[in-house]
């Protein structure tokens, strides 16, 4: 049996979705460590995380990047102290790579690419404004989105060349999608 | 690399049901966000930092201050602009910078956003995360995910050492390696991880291997080494608590 023959029979199995979930979430949550650029106004900071959601987004599809990437940063989060963000972390990068991962399932083309970054940082960008604007009033809350648009420009900027370098030095890859 | 925020302790918290702080945690969030007068807020909010020195002393209490003080510093900017109501406090050339109702708007915020921060950090700081699991499990949480984020937890370390790796193998392949430059770690930070991703979903099939070798996907039902007793006693303390909290606040609402 050839390696993705092996590959796209073994993806229908649980433990093939729990492994591979597994994986990403802690690929996620390991790209969050890798660059942290703080930013002043709430001590936030801009990381690689955006990037891993759009790479399993497009490699994986849209349900492993709304769980892998809701709970990648979540618990990056989590470990960096700011545990008190991680439930609004979960929806907010879950949401987005969800939609991502639903903009671009079919095909990937300009049209595609502007548009799942536009959804996706309308979204995510928009879960963070209200939750902070709840939590320490709308005005301080407005210092987050500069943040939070640069983060998701780093993602796609990056994710999209990463998820086809991968794809050409790993092409059983192709066949992981769940 | 930090994955676990736990900090070994004997306190009453430390020894508390994971099920009972994660339940009494849910309502203390909700409570900050409930229209509680200042008085009441600020006795809760004395009253996590308080428990917080006994279960983890002084200077560990002081982490989430420094932590949220930035926040801080810019509900104190940001927020009393917005407010013109009530009696003028502070005027400066004819306009009124800081009025009675800004003054205490800021306090509330301020007490809000410290008062979550310190709940959440003295939940972790004696809460392990696979006890945490553990409740969420109890909670009804399935089996299958909870499994995902243990493995998970157990893969973040050694994903990190992976990185590190591939980081100074790049490294070595490199021209320059007494100085490199930002631009330069940034170009060196693609291959890397690219690599780094292989070497992550090369795994995938080996551990979906193993846990099929070890009956996971299999209909029968799985048996736990780890569990939380689910004994009478702890579940009416759990409840009691709980109810406690609710009673507490209904009585501040009134």
């Amino acid at each position: 049996m050839s390696d993705n023959e092996n590959n796209s029979s073994i993806k229908n199995f649980p433990a093939f979705k729990i492994a591979s979930l597994a994986i990403l979430i802690a690929v996620t949550t390991v790209f969050t460590y890798i660059i942290r650029i703080p930013i002043a106004p709430t001590r936030g900071y801009i990381n690689f995380g955006d990037v891993a959601i759009f790479f399993t987004a497009i490699t994986f599809g849209p349900m492993t990047a709304f769980l892998a990437g809701g709970l990648g940063t979540a618990l990056a989060d989590l470990f960096a102290g700011y545990a008190q963000w991680a439930p609004i972390t979960f929806f907010a990068h879950g949401l987005q790579g969800l939609l991502i991962g639903l903009i671009l399932r079919k095909k990937i083309n300009i049209i595609g690419i502007v548009f799942s970054f536009l959804a996706a940082t309308v979204v995510m960008a928009g879960i963070y404004y209200i939750t902070a604007g709840f939590m320490y009033g709308f005005g301080p809350a407005l210092a987050e989105i500069p943040g939070n648009i640069l983060q998701n420009v780093a993602g796609i900027a990056v994710g999209l060349p990463l998820a086809a370098a991968v794809r050409k030095a790993y092409p059983p890859i192709q066949n992981y999608k769940w | 690399m930090i994955t676990s925020t736990f900090i070994q302790g004997n306190s009453f918290l430390h020894k508390a049901d994971p099920r009972l702080k994660t339940s009494i945690l849910l309502c203390t969030v909700i409570l900050f966000f409930l229209p509680l007068s200042i008085t009441a807020m600020f006795i809760f909010f004395t009253g996590l930092v308080l428990i917080s020195i006994y279960s983890l002393g002084f200077f560990k209490t002081l982490l989430p201050f420094k932590m949220v003080l930035p926040i801080i510093i810019f509900v104190i900017i940001l927020t009393p602009p917005f407010f013109k109501d009530g009696a003028s406090i502070l005027i400066i050339k004819n306009i009124i910078i800081l009025t009675s109702e800004g003054l205490l708007h800021t306090i509330r915020l301020i007490l809000r956003v410290t008062g979550i921060t310190i709940s959440f950090y003295i939940f972790f700081s004696t809460t392990s995360i696979n006890n945490f699991i553990l409740a969420l499990e109890w909670f009804k949480l399935p089996y299958k995910a909870a499994l995902v984020i243990t493995i998970a937890l157990r893969y973040i370390p050694s994903m990190v050492i992976i990185y590190n790796n591939i980081q100074d193998a790049h490294k070595l392949r490199s021209s320059n390696t007494q100085k490199i430059y930002f631009w330069k770690k940034i170009n060196n930070l693609f291959p890397t991880l690219v690599s780094v991703l292989i070497h992550s979903i090369k795994s995938i099939p080996t551990l979906s291997m193993a846990l099929e070798l070890r009956g996971i996907g299999s209909a029968t039902k799985r048996s736990q080494f780890n569990i939380i007793k689910s004994n009478k006693m702890i579940l009416q303390i759990t409840i009691s608590g709980v109810i406690l909290l609710l009673v507490i606040l209904v009585a501040l609402l009134i």
